[in-house]
């Protein structure tokens, strides 16, 4: 179960149908834990709501407009193509984030890094402390929908800070490796926080899975 | 309606004076980089602050049904039927990735009605030049404790409290 929900995007291979060969289709990633597993950080309803409505229709937004863009291909539509980018961008980078973010959680989270990856927290940002500021600040800060996220600089070797609007994809947009995100969409939060979204921030903290951001600190880096 | 009204637009406000005193600061000392800096807050605060002031009059206890008399004309002319405008009307707003509006605007250059989105808290005029006459706020904020993850029926929904009053009176003062 822990495997499945760790890979980015779990495809099922569909029958090939004519001259299109076999098509792959991306699919709704369980979630590790049980809906309330994360109460009273994160409620059940929202953890609900925010699986089975908002990152399925991600997921199904997305295997349409991929199956739309493949047409295009097929005709050299490069008008057509342009114009389904939002819907690749907005519906894929839903399915990446969510796709992440479930791993990033956990019912045992919580506590602090260990190892390598809090001896890099503390090279690129101080402390554990100042990095928890840092994140909790940009998150808060973004205006609109999107997320906050701590990435991997690979090219550079060191860890940085971002936001994203929307559902822009942190690697796709800036090039950073995702280790942690946090969404802040309103979607996230409202129904147990509100207009409150600094209650929810300090909340999340709760539930962060060192183990699983460590995990892809690692992955990044090699 | 009290968490949008008393938090958030709330906040918009408290927000806008903060950042237009800084502003005034940055004037003052004619700093521009910080003037550049202060932008998006007065953006989004600003914006904030006009579209919610807008969007507390175009709604009404008493509203619902349709327009009348010359906004009823000019929405025949410019989408066909007032059936079409309100599919467009909503379709847009409902198809707003993220958090925006969706406006029904008039284009005073052109003389005619136009329908748009804005993302985040883009104030319509200030970006596009429309004069805002009906704002749909689409933020999840606006619906989402009552409609959860299902705006098409927040949407279904707030046609029946449009002040047609306050949006013809805002049409007949840009139409001048």
């Amino acid at each position: 179960m822990l495997c499945r929900a760790a890979c980015s995007t779990s495809r099922k291979l569909v029958p090939a149908l004519g001259a299109l060969g076999s098509r792959r289709k991306h699919s709704l990633p369980d979630l590790p834990y049980d809906y309330g597993a994360l109460e009273p950080h994160i409620n059940a309803q929202i953890m609900q709501l925010h699986h089975s409505k908002h990152h399925a229709a991600y997921v199904n937004n997305l295997n349409i407009a991929e199956e739309k863009y493949r047409e295009a291909l097929e005709k050299g539509d490069v008008t057509a193509q342009v114009a389904l980018q939002p819907a690749i961008k907005f519906n894929g980078g839903g399915h990446i984030n969510h796709s992440i973010f479930w791993t990033n959680l956990s019912p045992n989270g919580g506590g602090e890094p260990e190892g390598e990856l809090l001896e890099a927290i503390k090279c690129d940002f101080g402390s554990f402390k100042n990095f928890k500021e840092k994140l909790t600040a940009v998150s808060v800060g973004v205006q609109g929908s999107g997320w906050g996220w701590l990435g991997f600089n690979k090219e550079q070797g060191r860890l940085q800070i971002a936001a994203c609007s929307n559902q822009d994809p942190l690697q796709g947009t800036t090039g950073l490796i995702p280790l942690l995100g946090i969404d802040v969409w309103e979607h996230a939060y409202y129904l147990q926080y509100k207009n409150v979204r600094p209650d929810y921030l300090k909340a999340i903290w709760n539930v962060i899975s060192w183990e699983n951001v460590t995990a892809r600190y690692m992955a990044g880096k090699k | 309606m009290q968490l949008h009204h008393s938090k958030h637009h709330a906040a918009y406000v408290n927000n806008l004076n903060i950042a237009e005193e800084k502003y005034r600061e940055a004037l003052e000392k004619g700093d521009v980089t910080a003037q550049v800096a202060l932008q998006p807050a007065i953006k989004f605060n600003g914006g904030g602050h006009i579209n919610h002031s807008i969007f507390w009059t175009n709604l009404s206890p008493n509203g619902g049904g349709e327009p009348e008399g010359e906004l009823l004309e000019a929405i025949k002319c410019d989408f066909g039927s007032f059936k079409n405008f309100k599919e467009k009307l909503t379709a847009v707003s409902v198809g707003v990735q993220g958090s925006g509006w969706g406006w029904l605007g008039f284009n005073k250059e052109q003389g005619r009605l136009q329908i748009a989105a804005c993302s985040n808290q883009d104030p319509l005029q200030g970006t596009t030049g429309l004069i805002p006459l009906l704002g749909i706020d689409v933020w999840e904020h606006a619906y989402y404790l009552q409609y959860k993850n299902v705006r098409p029926d927040y949407l279904k929904a707030i046609w029946n409290v449009i002040s047609w009053e306050n949006v013809t009176a805002r049409y007949m003062a840009g139409k001048k």
